[in-house]
């Protein structure tokens, strides 16, 4: 009896799924590169093999995000190097809901240094994409879990653009308007943390929901960063969530 | 009197490096710091005690411990304190290449132990190498810093006779490729001649020592092991010497028992008989003197030579036979060749008629063979005594001569047939063993040849593009190398003078691995190549057939024995040999490619910059296209999203775009820094060493090899490279493929024979590409290319390009272009360490040979002080495009001759090969396409050159001549005879000269190249877009000459990175350092002192104080740093003579090139 039970479970969710899948998913693999590259009507982007971040991030009428670097990080209260998440190469693909009303993507690696060295206390990363049909937002929810308890700062979702800043317009909800160019004097990190971002320019806008910081670089004063930071992370597990919007 | 003599002789010849008088001399000084020199010989040093007068009084540098002298003259050793060291020999290491050879009686004292008397050393150095008796076994070892590594004994059970002396020589060669992550020693021992012992040591090489040499003991094991008996001789060498040398070492030693037949002494008498037959003024009788000489010292019937002799006096010709058939005479157009039936049947002569003299060495074995047996290993050859080798038949045409020798030995039998058309010999060598008995290794041809004495006699290696080594064996030219690979690649050598020479080679068309040697001594020319046979696992028994090799009388160089090789490669077609020219299935954008650039940046505004500034598109070679760290997880190459962009980029640009991928390891730890797939995947397709084990490589990490015959290995790779294609990738890179030696794989798993050498190519890589070519023009890629490393020809009908990156040998010829241009393109040359105009010579010559241009480093080639570099590329980019035709289609000719004789340029071209070369100011070539002629001209120097070019077009034939002058000035001469052509070229400039026969249309070859030459023309009005920056007029501080100036405190550094806390630059490459205005009052100074660190091995580059502007002001000062200062922390001064006096204030700048990153601290003048 649990055996058929069994086997017309499996029946039913492969029928959903083949329905789902011919109704319309949100993602579609490129056959050539791997890629997942996902679209819910509002915005596009693609979650390429092996790597944690999405890439190619368009608003609905095609606008891409400007090329950033995702530098995401974790550094030992201790000292030495880095670790960034996006110099791992084999993050696994885990598409866990792809119905068309929701698609829920896990990225799985670690954090890496340049030569290629996993960072110390087998840091287990996962971030989890939630995309939704009638949403105009993704949300991401990242889950870090380790061997050991060893004191760190982790910096999530944090993209960067060097050179010429591509945004026009910073918007936080506090009214403390960041004016480009403002940069003079400041320091690393000047602005603590905020519940709702925005960066605009002439035809695109990003907006960023959850606990985050904005900053600029103190080395590049044409460079902006943004991101959630958990200053000191001594326990084995963490997880923190954003949702971002591009329109 | 005294008899003996010790010897130590030190020759520095490395691999293939020559030694030339110029710098023979200050190694000659050197050592006499450490020997006594012996007045008058050269090239060897030589330390000598004799001639009855005290030891340590005639020989400082020997250190003797409780010697004494014996009746016989040599030095007595007690077995128990008995010592010697010879003094200051703390430099003497084996390093690359060495001989020891020494003559010991080994006779333990009476009252010896068992364990004393089974212990007898002959040479010790300590922590570096052992060479004695252990037991009744003959020992050598090596140390490698961590262990004795390298044990390897005798074949034989030696039992020494108390009474009787015996040589022992020890040969150890010493290979390393870093690039291809080769280390392995190769060590044979021989015992009075004969070779005992061979093996080759992978990834295992001596560590250096400076303990003394010890000769008679070993003091480094705790107990000394000590020899009882008598040292009667010792001689050193720092190269490997042929067999025939040991054996003329041997047999000149009358105390030593050769363990091979000797060759006679012509008795008395036989020399004037000999003599008078020489005096005959017909060639072929001459040769008949010269066939009875080289029979009689074969072993051949000395009483009998006599008889033979006197058959031909007063004779007009030789006989088709002498001596009843003993010797069969076959002569044949140019040559003679005599075949013996006794005492052994083998080659006893090659007489050259036209040039008068006998080419052949009696000392020439012919063939060789290693048979396993068991555990044990040992070498046997059909002149080998107790060795029954027979001539068994001989069939006459008119245009040709048949004949097959046949041996039988108790491990099998071998049959050489051979055929002879009075130019050419080929022949055949057929080997079966016995159950029981493995042919390891087969050596065919074996010979060796007498030295050339007409003028200069040169010797063709296959070494990379082709290398000639002059006065071959006065230098002693070495060369031996795996092939194939880019240090062998192809088959043929070549020795020849000005009357003639011998061509030579396996031509293989398989492709399989061999071993080629070619070494000179005082005998000539010993050349040996050496196949792997391989058998079937679980059989106890094995044949093989060699190819077919030639050996072929010409006259002329390395050009015409280029050729031979080229028709025979037509004749035969190879798999990798293309009919077709250019090669059908290389895409027309990779024949048409022009320029090279090794690609590792994050952005590619500068390749853009520089690809509008050429004005033609660039191929990038795409390093770190991942973000990868280069040499690690191999062979896994995931792609990143940056790999996307940069692609879609480029190719958006128009660039080609080819990502590198390895094609041959995998990293131990192949998962960042552990193992993920090594032992579940990779273990069961890794190369297996003999002894089971997967052979492991050491580079910037641990590696083991792929066998590529097992269908994982190519699958995972062509999965890999698929991507990227599929992606959009213009090509792919594989490193290494045609660059690393290939490996015997022991692992029956894999279905291919044991340790064969037809698998790595023909069963392994030749599969994958054929599958990749398959695959990809399946899928729609049909414009895809493959590029890989160096340039082993077997790969040049699959691989569209090959990297000859380290082409920067002095010597070396376009042989591989002579042959395989069109067939395959060759993709560029490492650009960094140039000094003088070595880096004009070097992309000219890349244009004069065919090649495509670079491969540059983005960051060298967009340097602003490459200003006249660039232009100068950008020349020869356009000047490539207008010759496209001859290089692709048509075929190179003869090196054109210029009536006035210029002596060559000296300048480094890099840090590979012998780093210097010499080149004329004005290198040119000569292609031919079409019935058209063109000559290419390019001026490697700053100075205007003018010159008169030898046409040599045919007699008679009515040309028609255009000349395009890089400078703009066309000129078209009518139909005409003509001889000569002067020019005037500009500095750095090029020029194109057509000769198209009177009748033949080639307005369309005119005018393409007319365009491109207008274009050239143009080079310098072009906006350079990394032009060096004019504006230095910053004011600062005046400060006096003669303080130190800081390079931390300069006005602006530029090409380096200031290290404020650490007080100096670095990271100094193409770098400027602007140190303001200096006061050099009124007296001009005589020298500078500037203090820079860096590591001997990067030493090399050039440091220019300017006057005024750092690339347009005049020069202060210059140097080469000739000389490391230790480590990156270990600052020296240098001192810099001033070439332009100086007083006054003016503005001074560094500039520092050449250099791949070195530290300045400061300067001052003095």
């Amino acid at each position: 009896m649990m055996k058929t039970i069994k086997i017309l479970t499996v029946m039913l969710l492969l029928i959903s799924g083949i329905s789902s899948y011919a109704s319309g998913s949100m993602c579609q693999r490129d056959q050539r590169s791997g890629a997942l590259n996902i679209d819910n009507g509002y915005f596009s982007f693609t979650l390429f093999p092996g790597h944690m971040f999405p890439v190619w991030i368009k608003n609905a009428g095609g606008t891409g995000l400007p090329p950033c670097r995702f530098l995401d990080r974790i550094t030992f209260l201790k000292g030495g190097p880095a670790y960034f998440l996006d110099m791992d190469l084999y993050a696994e693909t885990v598409i866990l809901a792809d119905t068309p009303e929701r698609l829920l993507i896990e990225k799985r690696g670690t954090y890496c240094d340049n030569p290629q060295h996993a960072a110390p206390g087998n840091i287990r990363v996962t971030y989890a994409y939630l995309i939704e049909r009638g949403k105009p937002y993704v949300t991401l929810t990242m889950t870090l879990a380790r061997d050991n308890e060893e004191p760190a700062e982790v910096r999530f979702f944090h993209p960067a653009w060097s050179g010429a800043t591509p945004w026009h317009e910073v918007i936080m909800p506090e009214d403390k308007n960041f004016a480009v160019g403002r940069g003079d004097g400041v320091t690393d990190e000047m602005y603590g943390p905020v519940q709702h971002l925005s960066l605009k320019n002439d035809s695109l806008t990003l907006q960023v929901s959850g606990v985050v910081r904005f900053f600029c670089n103190r080395f590049n004063r044409n460079s902006f960063l943004l991101g959630g930071i958990k200053d000191v992370w001594k326990s084995r597990e963490l997880t923190m969530q954003v949702t971002f919007t591009v329109k | 009197m005294f008899s003996s003599i010790i010897r130590i002789i030190e020759l520095y010849l490395f691999q293939i490096m020559i030694i030339r008088k110029s710098f023979l001399f200050p190694v000659v000084l050197m050592l006499a710091g450490i020997f006594t020199v012996s007045a008058g010989v050269m090239p060897a040093v030589q330390v000598k005690w004799h001639n009855g007068q005290s030891i340590p009084e005639n020989v400082p540098q020997l250190i003797l411990k409780n010697t004494r002298l014996a009746p016989g003259g040599a030095l007595a050793m007690n077995g128990e304190t008995s010592e010697i060291a010879v003094k200051d020999s703390g430099n003497w290491n084996v390093a690359a290449a060495a001989t020891l050879h020494g003559v010991f009686r080994i006779a333990p004292p009476e009252n010896s132990t068992p364990e004393n008397a089974g212990h007898d050393a002959f040479f010790y150095k300590h922590n570096q190498l052992f060479l004695g008796v252990i037991g009744e076994k003959i020992y050598f070892n090596f140390f490698n810093g961590s262990a004795w590594v390298g044990a390897l004994y005798g074949n034989i059970s030696f039992k020494p006779e108390p009474d009787r002396f015996y040589s022992f020589t020890l040969t150890v060669k010493v290979h390393r490729d870093i690039a291809q992550g080769e280390l392995w020693t190769d060590v044979e021992i021989y015992l009075d001649g004969a070779c005992i012992a061979q093996k080759r040591f992978d990834q295992l090489a001596p560590a250096e020592s400076s303990a003394p040499l010890e000769i008679g003991c070993a003091t480094g094991f705790g107990e000394v092991w000590h020899l009882g008996g008598e040292v009667g001789g010792v001689q050193l060498y720092r190269r490997i010497l042929a067999e025939s040398e040991i054996r003329q070492l041997v047999t000149a030693d009358d105390r030593v028992t050769p363990a091979f037949d000797v060759p006679r002494q012509l008795p008395d008498g036989l020399n004037e008989e000999l003599a008078r037959i020489e005096a005959s003024a017909i060639p072929e009788i001459r040769a008949g003197a010269s066939i009875i000489r080289n029979w009689v010292l074969a072993g051949g019937d000395a009483g009998n030579a006599v008889t033979l002799c006197r058959q031909l006096y007063g004779k007009k010709e030789l006989p088709q036979t002498l001596g009843g058939g003993t010797l069969e005479i076959f002569k044949l157009g140019d040559s003679i060749l005599t075949v013996c039936r006794r005492p052994r049947a083998g080659i006893v002569s090659w007489y050259d008629l036209r040039a008068n003299r006998e080419m052949w060495h009696y000392a020439g074995k012919l063939w060789s063979v290693k048979i396993k047996h068991g555990s044990t290993a040992t070498v046997s050859s059909a002149t080998d005594p107790g060795v029954n080798t027979q001539l068994v038949s001989v069939e006459r045409s008119t245009d040709n001569v048949t004949f097959v020798f046949s041996t039988n030995a108790v491990w099998g039998i071998g049959e050489v047939r051979g055929v002879f058309d009075g130019k050419r010999l080929e022949m055949q060598l057929h080997t079966v063993s016995e159950p029981g008995f493995i042919i390891d290794t087969v050596t065919f041809p074996a010979f060796v040849l007498q030295p050339f004495r007409q003028g200069r006699d040169d010797l063709l290696v296959p070494c990379m593009s082709g290398r000639v080594i002059e006065n071959a064996v006065e230098n002693r030219a070495s060369y031996s190398s795996d092939y194939p690979r880019g240090y062998c690649s192809m088959q043929l050598g070549a020795y020849y003078d000005a009357a003639g020479g011998v061509y030579f080679s396996s031509e293989d068309p398989t492709g399989q691995m061999k071993k080629l040697d070619f070494l000179t001594g005082s005998s000539g020319l010993s050349v040996a190549y050496t196949f792997f046979p391989g058998w079937q696992y679980g059989k106890d028994h094995n044949e093989f057939t060699t190819s077919n090799c030639a050996l072929e009388l010409f006259r002329g160089n390395w050009y015409q024995a280029g050729l031979i090789y080229r028709r025979n490669l037509e004749k035969t077609s190879p798999v990798w040999w293309s009919a077709e020219q250019p090669r059908r299935s290389i895409p027309q954008w990779m024949q048409n490619n022009l320029i090279w650039v090794r690609f590792e940046d994050r952005k590619l505004d500068d390749a853009l910059k520089l690809q509008e500034f050429i004005g033609e598109p660039l191929a990038l070679h795409w390093y770190l296209w991942n973000g990868q760290t280069f040499d690690r997880d191999y062979p896994f190459f995931p792609p990143s999203p940056f790999t996307v962009e940069i692609l879609g980029q480029a190719r958006a640009a128009g660039m080609r775009v080819v990502p590198y991928v390895n094609g041959r390891i995998w990293e131990v730890k192949d998962f960042r820094d552990e193992i993920r797939a090594t032992d579940s995947l990779g273990r069961p397709n890794f190369v297996t060493g003999e002894n089971g084990q997967p052979v492991l490589e050491r580079g910037v990490v641990s590696y083991h090899v792929l066998c590529f015959a097992t269908p994982f290995s190519r699958d995972h790779l062509l999965g890999e490279m698929t991507r990227l294609i599929d992606m959009g990738c213009d090509g792919i890179y594989i490193d290494q493929v045609a660059a690393a030696a290939g490996k015997r794989c022991y692992n029956p798993g894999h279905r291919h024979d044991i340790a064969a050498g037809d698998v790595w190519f023909r069963h392994g890589h030749l599969p994958l590409l054929q599958q990749a070519r398959a695959r990809w023009a399946a899928s729609g890629h049909r414009e895809t290319v493959i590029t890989s490393e160096d340039n082993s020809e077997i790969y040049a009908g699959h691989i569209d390009g090959l990297l000859g990156w380290r082409w920067m040998y002095d010597g070396q010829v376009p042989l591989f272009m002579l042959i395989y241009s069109g067939r395959t393109q060759l993709v560029g040359l490492d650009y960094s360490n140039e000094l003088g105009n070595g880096i004009y010579a070097k992309l000219a010559t890349q244009l004069i040979w065919g090649e495509q241009l670079g491969w540059f480093m983005m960051s060298y080639i967009t340097s602003p002080y490459q200003h006249n570099f660039r232009l100068f590329l950008r020349r020869t980019a356009l000047c490539r495009k207008a010759m496209l035709d001859f290089f692709n289609r048509g075929m190179m000719l003869e090196v054109p001759q210029f009536t006035q004789s210029v002596p060559d340029i000296r300048a480094r071209w890099g840090m590979h090969g012998t780093q210097y070369l010499h080149t004329p100011p004005v290198v040119s070539s000569r292609w031919k396409w079409n019935n058209i002629e063109s000559f290419i001209l390019a001026n490697t120097t700053e100075s205007i050159q003018k010159n008169c070019l030898k046409l040599d077009l045919p007699e008679k034939a009515r040309y028609k001549l255009y000349v395009f002058n890089g400078n703009g000035k066309f000129e078209t001469l009518e139909p005409g005879i003509y001889r000569e052509k002067s020019f005037e070229l500009d500095p750095l400039q090029l020029m194109l000269i057509l000769a198209v026969p009177e009748n033949e249309d080639a307005s369309i070859t005119v005018e393409n190249i007319r365009r491109e030459f207008a274009r050239i023309a143009e080079s310098e009005n072009i906006p350079d877009p990394f032009a060096p920056r004019m504006d230095y007029s910053a004011p600062g501080p005046v400060t006096p000459a003669g303080q130190w100036h800081d390079g931390t405190k300069a006005l602006s550094v530029e090409g380096g990175r200031v290290e404020f806390q650490r007080n100096f630059v670095s990271h100094c490459n193409e770098c400027v350092i602007d140190f303001g205005t200096i006061d050099f009052g009124e007296t001009a100074p005589a020298e500078l002192e500037a203090e820079f660190a860096l590591p001997g091995h990067l030493a090399g580059g050039k440091v220019v104080f300017m006057l005024d502007h750092p690339v347009n002001g005049t020069v202060l000062a210059e140097r080469i740093l000739d000389q490391g200062s230790g480590s990156w922390s270990n600052f020296r001064a240098y001192r810099f003579p001033v070439l332009h006096p100086v007083t006054g204030q003016r503005k001074v700048f560094i500039r520092i090139g050449g250099i791949f990153l070195c530290n300045f601290k400061r300067w001052r003048a003095l």
